[in-house]
């Protein structure tokens, strides 16, 4: 096993419990491996930008072997073959390990993508249980339907599992984000998976197959090859035994999984993308409410260095573009990826902070006088991920509500994400849809079968 | 902004005042008690302390309100709605001490202090509301006086204990009445035993009484006052309908009691026992001894305590009597003749019945309950196989019985006829519950009234179980409404709900020998079917309708104009259901289950012939963390406590499994109540159609298995078994062989397919009817008689009688027809509707019998196939409604419309 770095130390009045970090390699057919070219590459902690341990490199090699694992698992396999109870069964024993391993796992993410640990001991990792356990319970539950014919036919419709499934997952909630894609995968139909986590928070991900694997999946179910985009990603998305591609990331990387999908196999693809996504505040808001709202939708935590970069860029933009910066701007301490949080006031529509998705503690606020203006300008993006609305009238709320072209409408709230709420975008945004029982839509091809009927009674 | 910034002043409570009073109560604890003192109440040390203690507790109240108060004012400038949820001063001093200053409440551990839904709520709450970091000075100030809150609230509870601990030496009578709790608590607002005695009744009543608002699901959106005599025990067990009468004689005994304690007398406190007992007297004769209380005498009963009989017979009669007369519903329920049998007058005295009388009931109430089915267990075939391809048959039915087979086959079974003689084995089963459960504890009948659960081997008793009637559905239901109105579990997040039953499916695993062994000693199924399918499966229910708590959609209508339409599901509130007694497990789970997931709260009544795995089983629910009230479960009779459970006011819902006849009587009790929906999952005479393209050797195979399961106590039995006139006289031996060779006996030998009838009248009954189809001209093909000379035995019989009465038996009646059409019109020639079979290689011929059956269930060259998702329910007088699966859940939610104009809609 490759190197574990010892790290603890004092963060934010939070004593982060010593790492060690007991996966570094490939998860393919329930096995960690080495990657095929022997190559590794290390992992940092955004905290301090120091070195945590180094990974196995996947790339393409990897990535054949990964789907050949997932095929067979898929086609001669019992995990499409066991009755959706028995899959439930497995992801609920699955969801139980999480929970036993909570201060682990949120280490991992610490250490991995800078979250801070308390909030994954107390939501992203309780957050991942409760979303295997959601789809545990839907594995018995997926309905296909009988048909009302016009003719003397009797029809029904199957709902069948999509095949092998790739997977790739950003860095930005490791641990939410694996299972907004694998639970559904797993549960749903009994597809088998290849998951490609994001070079920059590998660990967690590794962690998770291991308990997957002790939970009672099957060899071959879950595969999971860290590495990076232009190797190991591309030969996901480009491959021609994936059935179904589902990604979480850019809008940029997002055109080249479908482009290279569309290359291949025409396999069907999911995108879950950037977003530019508007709080509107209306006059009769709370006004101390809507503050603490917009910042809560506004500052997230942050990354690696080119993202660090990229945000310092943005900030400069907007100044030269002529906003008024009224506050932060700057980096923040001088160790490690932060930034003081931003705003930017008399921010035009079309600035380019304005428009493009910046990924950073960056807030731009633009003023409007009518509902009509407030939608027009909201929808004023090639995005829609997400908006916001805090008013206290019905009325309005109702209108923005159906005006936004975006997929999800938080009133008087934010982030207020739920295993039953399906979460996905419009337009640039993205399509198809995580989380909720829509979700298992992505991962099933619906198959109808018709016969004719004599002496049939009735139709 | 105006605020308060200084702490009150500090009130005559000062900490000296309470330093003393709490040494002086140490000191107390430390000495003996004597009773020795024999002078004036006033001069007693003893109650000196105690008068000082309560009125130290009254001012500590007022303090901690004013405490609360000022925490309230400061604090809601950083967390405004927080008192919107949290109400008690305590548990709102301890969540701000807890949160100071911190902004992200998702770093704040609540646990112990708030339950779940609370936290969650608060959390969400901060996310979305504004507020702001008190200055370091407010803040000081705030947490201070939380501090002071605590401290305040930790005195008084010492003082309490001490108080409720010593209350009994002081005032012996009022104690015997009241109890020591209520004791105190009366003193103390009254200020003194002294104050008390000398108080009218009628406002002894009303001490602590306070307007109670409560919120939520229920019309019931006031409480009557609530007032401390309430919180008694006597009264907590009166039925609602006698409560006004309760509470005014409560009040003038306890005002005698305390006169008595005041002047000292009768230090034993038997003269308050004796007042007691004349509560129970009194509300047994009306109104007969009030009014006495300003005389200062004292009436001493010396008849025995008949307080639970006469309560029930007047409850009875206020319920079910229409205007003081007892026609009506009553002489409907008490004398429909149901399938030749009369039920019981329900409003017979316990004590004036004949000492047949728990025969007779057990025997009106097993038409009262019966039913249902699950996969076929597995069986084997003892000696040598006429039935070439009843492996291959077997290998059709489902889930377990392949690896029962294995298993079986190993110990070769004993030959039918010879086990049932043999001596019963003793099961290895500790009987633990045979009491009520009500709101979340075992408790006995209000009647104290018992009866045996039989051991259908030997038709000797178990065990003794509490019975419950009338009253006890009305503790019961009061139990769960409150549980529903005010109780966590509707509020809860359907996450929370479905992660209790998921545990509670887990213990039902971690105990299901015990489980397999209560029900197969209680019904005399099968233990190899117990353990190896139906305590599974119940298991199987659980987690399926777990799964679905958290994924109950309403749909977004389109509407017609400018509107936004949307559609809630609701939890429908208190749900009543009636199990019958030929799958008490599996019923229970149907039921059960979806009722909980959904966010209701529930009172079962198990079959009188089994009541005890239900009981066992729900003990482990709340184990699992399931909060009282939400499960009740009322052991009891037909005629009593089903009947009080049907016509209940306060009833949400009913579901029933039982017989026809006896669903008949519960639509018309719902009907005449409070209109209730009602689900019946009832009788069944099913289809069983092998076409003359069939697999003769599986046919007969699952065609045996089809009706003989379960010794033929199933709802859905094939109990018409049509054979096309091509294969007749072959599916007539074979089956004549499958039914000979059936191996009956102890149902916890290995390898036993049948065991003993339910009890000696359906084991009479079945004997009739087998009887009655030879009269009529029927060949009896095979058994027809008893078997063994103990327990309720019957020989699997085959014989050709056109049937259309449901027996409910192991009687396979096996008739011959010629063609489709023909079979399809015979088929649903019945009343009944619940199930078919259908047999052959012909898809053509499938899909017709599929389509023109009229049952709720057709399966096709399988049967009995019992899965968690697959509805089931009977068309016609089979039943209303549908099990399992979604459709389940539909029978335990409420549909609510929302609507509201949507102005300039971008779409509609």
């Amino acid at each position: 096993m490759a190197g574990a770095n010892g790290s603890s130390e004092k963060h934010e009045g939070f004593e982060v419990p010593k790492v060690e970090v007991k996966f570094t390699k490939l998860f393919i057919n329930g096995q960690f491996v080495d990657a095929v070219s022997g190559k590794t590459f290390e992992t940092r902690d955004p905290r301090t930008g120091e070195v945590i341990t180094r990974i196995a490199e996947g790339d393409k090699a990897d990535i054949d072997l990964a789907v050949k694992a997932a095929r067979e698992a898929f086609d001669n396999g019992p995990w499409p073959r066991m009755t959706g109870y028995e899959r439930g069964r497995i992801l609920h024993r699955f969801a139980d390990l999480i929970d036993q391993h909570i201060e682990e796992l949120a280490i991992l993410d610490t250490v991995d993508a800078g979250k801070l640990f308390m909030v994954g001991k107390l939501r992203d990792i309780p957050g991942a249980a409760h979303l295997l356990r959601y789809y545990a319970g839907a594995a018995d539950k997926i309905h296909g339907a009988t048909l009302k014919m016009s003719q003397r036919m009797q029809a029904y419709t199957l709902k069948e599992p999509v095949g092998v499934v790739g997977h790739i997952v950003p860095w930005n909630y490791p641990s939410t984000m694996f299972f907004f894609k694998v639970s559904p995968a797993l549960a749903a139909a009994g597809c088998t998976v290849v998951v490609k986590p994001a070079e920059q928070t590998p660990l967690s991900a590794l962690f998770y197959a291991h308990l997957a694997k002790e939970a009672g999946v099957p060899d071959g179910v879950l595969n999971v090859v860290p590495g990076f985009g232009p190797t190991a990603g591309a030969a996901v998305a480009s491959h021609m035994d994936i059935d179904k591609l589902s990604f979480t990331g850019s809008t940029e990387v997002g055109r080249l999984v479908m482009e290279a999908a569309a290359k291949s196999n025409l396999k069907p693809v999911s995108l879950e993308l950037g977003g530019k996504s508007p709080v509107i505040v209306f006059d009769d808001a709370d006004v101390d409410m809507a503050v603490n709202l917009v910042n809560f939708a506004t500052y997230t935590n942050k990354v690696d260095k080119d993202q660090y970069e990229k945000v310092l860029k943005y900030i400069n933009l907007g100044q030269r573009e002529g906003a008024t910066l009224v506050t932060g701007g700057k980096p923040c301490g001088d160790k490690g990826y932060y930034i003081e949080p931003t705003i930017f006031t008399d921010v035009k529509d079309d600035m380019t902070i304005a428009q493009d998705e910046i990924f950073g503690p960056v807030m731009s606020l633009i003023k409007f006088k009518t509902v009509e203006e407030a939608i027009q300008k909201a929808n004023n993006t090639r995005y829609g991920l997400a908006a916001g609305i805090v008013t206290k009238n019905i009325d309005i709320a109702n209108t923005v509500s159906r005006s936004i072209r975006a997929g999800v409408i938080w009133i008087n709230c934010y982030f207020a994400f739920d295993p039953d709420a399906p979460f996905g975008g419009y337009k640039m945004s993205g399509f198809g849809k995580d989380m909720g029982m829509d979700a298992l839509e992505k991962y099933l091809q619906t198959k109808t079968v018709a016969t004719p009927l004599y002496n049939t009674p009735w139709l | 902004m105006t605020m308060m910034c200084v702490l009150p002043p500090s009130r005559p409570v000062s900490l000296t005042a309470r330093a003393d009073a709490e040494l002086r109560i140490k000191d107390a604890l430390e000495r003996d008690i004597s009773d020795s003192n024999q002078g004036s109440i006033l001069e007693d040390q003893e109650y000196q302390l105690i008068v000082d203690c309560n009125a130290l507790s009254v001012d500590i109240d007022n303090e901690i309100t004013i405490v609360h108060n000022f925490i309230r004012d400061k604090y809601k400038l950083k967390h405004p709605v927080l008192e919107s949820r949290v109400h008690h001063p305590i548990d709102y001093a301890r969540v701000v001490q807890k949160i100071g200053n911190e902004m992200d409440l998702t770093l704040v551990d609540f646990k112990g202090i708030l339950p779940s839904a609370d936290i969650m709520w608060i959390t969400m709450a901060e996310s979305t509301t504004s507020g702001e970091p008190l200055s370091e000075e407010n803040l000081a100030k705030t947490i201070e006086a939380c501090d002071r809150a605590l401290n305040l609230d930790s005195t008084k509870k010492k003082i309490l204990d001490f108080l409720e601990r010593r209350i009994v030496h002081v005032a012996p009578n009022l104690t015997a009445i009241v109890g020591s709790a209520v004791a105190s608590k009366l003193l103390g607002t009254a200020g003194g035993l002294e104050a008390l005695a000398k108080m009218p009744a009628c406002n002894v009543l009303l001490l602590g009484a306070k307007k109670k608002n409560l919120s939520g699901f229920s019309t019931a959106t006031v409480q009557f006052r609530v007032g401390y005599l309430q919180q008694t025990e006597i009264f907590q067990s009166t039925p609602p309908s006698l409560r006004p009468q309760a509470s005014r004689l409560i009040a003038a005994k306890s005002t005698l009691a305390a006169r008595i304690d005041s002047i000292r007398g009768d230090r034993t406190g038997k003269a308050g026992q004796s007042l007691f007992e004349e509560i129970g007297d009194g509300l047994g004769k009306g109104y007969g001894l009030l009014g006495q209380a300003g005389s200062g005498k004292l009436r001493v009963s010396t008849g025995e305590r008949k307080l639970i009989s006469k309560n029930s017979k007047r409850f009875k009669a206020k319920n079910y009597g229409s205007s003081g007369s007892r026609s009506g519903l009553a002489s409907s329920l008490a004398f429909t003749p149901i399938q030749g049998m009369e039920l019981l007058n329900p409003f017979t005295d316990a004590s004036e019945l004949p000492g047949s009388y728990h025969m007779a009931a057990r025997r009106a109430s097993s038409i009262l309950c019966r039913r249902l089915l699950t996969r076929p267990a597995a069986a084997s075939l003892a000696g040598d196989s006429a039935l070439a391809g009843a492996d291959g048959a077997r290998a059709l039915l489902p889930g377990t019985l392949l690896h029962g087979r294995h298993r079986f086959s190993t110990a070769p079974a004993a030959v039918t006829g010879a086990a049932p003689n043999d001596e019963p084995i003793q099961p290895s089963v500790e009987i633990k519950h045979t009491q009520l459960l009500i709101n979340g504890n075992f408790v006995d009948a209000a009647s104290g009234k018992t009866f045996s659960t039989l051991d259908p081997r030997t038709g000797e008793a178990i065990a003794r179980v509490a019975e419950g009637d009338a009253e006890d559905i009305n503790r019961a239901v009061a139990a769960a409404r409150r549980a529903f109105d005010e109780g966590p579990w509707p509020r809860m997040s359907a996450y929370d709900r479905c992660r209790v039953l998921l545990r509670f499916a887990d213990l039902i695993e971690a105990h299901a020998e015990e489980i397999a062994a209560l029900e197969t000693w209680d019904s005399g199924k099968p233990l190899e079917q117990a353990a190896g399918a139906e305590v599974p499966m119940v298991a199987r229910f659980v987690r399926y309708y777990a799964g679905w708590a958290d994924k109950i959609h309403g749909l977004v209508v389109p509407a017609d104009g400018p509107h936004h339409a949307q559609v809630l599901h609701e939890p429908i509130g208190v749900a009543g259901q009636i199990i019958p007694w030929n799958f008490p497990l599996l019923m229970f789970a149907w039921k059960v289950a979806p009722a909980l997931a959904c966010g209701n709260t529930v009172v079962l009544k198990t079959a009188e012939q089994t009541p005890l795995s239900a009981l066992y089983v729900a003990s482990l629910l709340h184990e699992a963390g399931v909060p009282e009230g939400v499960l009740n479960v009322v052991s009891g009779f037909g005629p009593t406590a089903g009947a009080a459970l049907c016509s209940h006011m306060d009833v949400d819902k009913l579901a029933f499994t039982g017989s026809t006849g006896t669903g008949k009587i519960i639509l018309e009790l719902a009907a005449r109540s409070n209109l209730k929906p009602v689900t019946l999952e009832l009788g069944g005479k099913s289809p069983f159609v092998v076409m003359d393209d069939a697999d003769v050797d599986q046919a007969v195979e699952l065609a045996h298995h089809a009706v003989f399961f379960n010794q033929g106590q199933c709802c859905c039995a094939g109990s018409r078994t049509f054979v096309h006139e091509r294969v007749y006289d072959e599916f007539v031996d074979k089956s004549k062989a499958r039914a000979l060779n059936r191996v009956v006996g102890d149902p916890f030998r290995k390898g036993v397919e049948q065991g003993p009838q339910i009890d000696g009248e359906q084991f009479k009954k079945i004997l009739q009817y087998v009887k009655s189809g030879v009269d009529t001209g029927a060949t009896l093909v095979a058994g027809g008689d008893r078997v063994g000379d103990k327990g309720f035995y019957v020989h699997p019989t085959d014989e050709m009688k056109i049937a259309q009465e449901e027996i409910f038996g192991p009687v396979q009646t096996i008739l011959k027809f010629r063609g489709v059409e023909e079979v399809i019109r015979r088929a649903n020639a019945t009343p009944y509707g619940l199930a078919a079979g259908v047999f052959t290689r012909s898809l053509d011929v499938a899909n017709t019998m599929a389509r023109a059956l009229r049952a709720g269930t057709v399966w096709i060259n399988c049967y009995d196939v019992f899965d968690a998702a697959i509805p089931f329910g009977g068309f016609k007088m089979s039943g209303v409604g549908r099990e399992k699966g979604p459709y389940g859940l539909r029978n335990y939610l409420q549909t609510k419309s929302v609507v509201t104009p949507i102005r300039d809609a971008a779409w509609l």
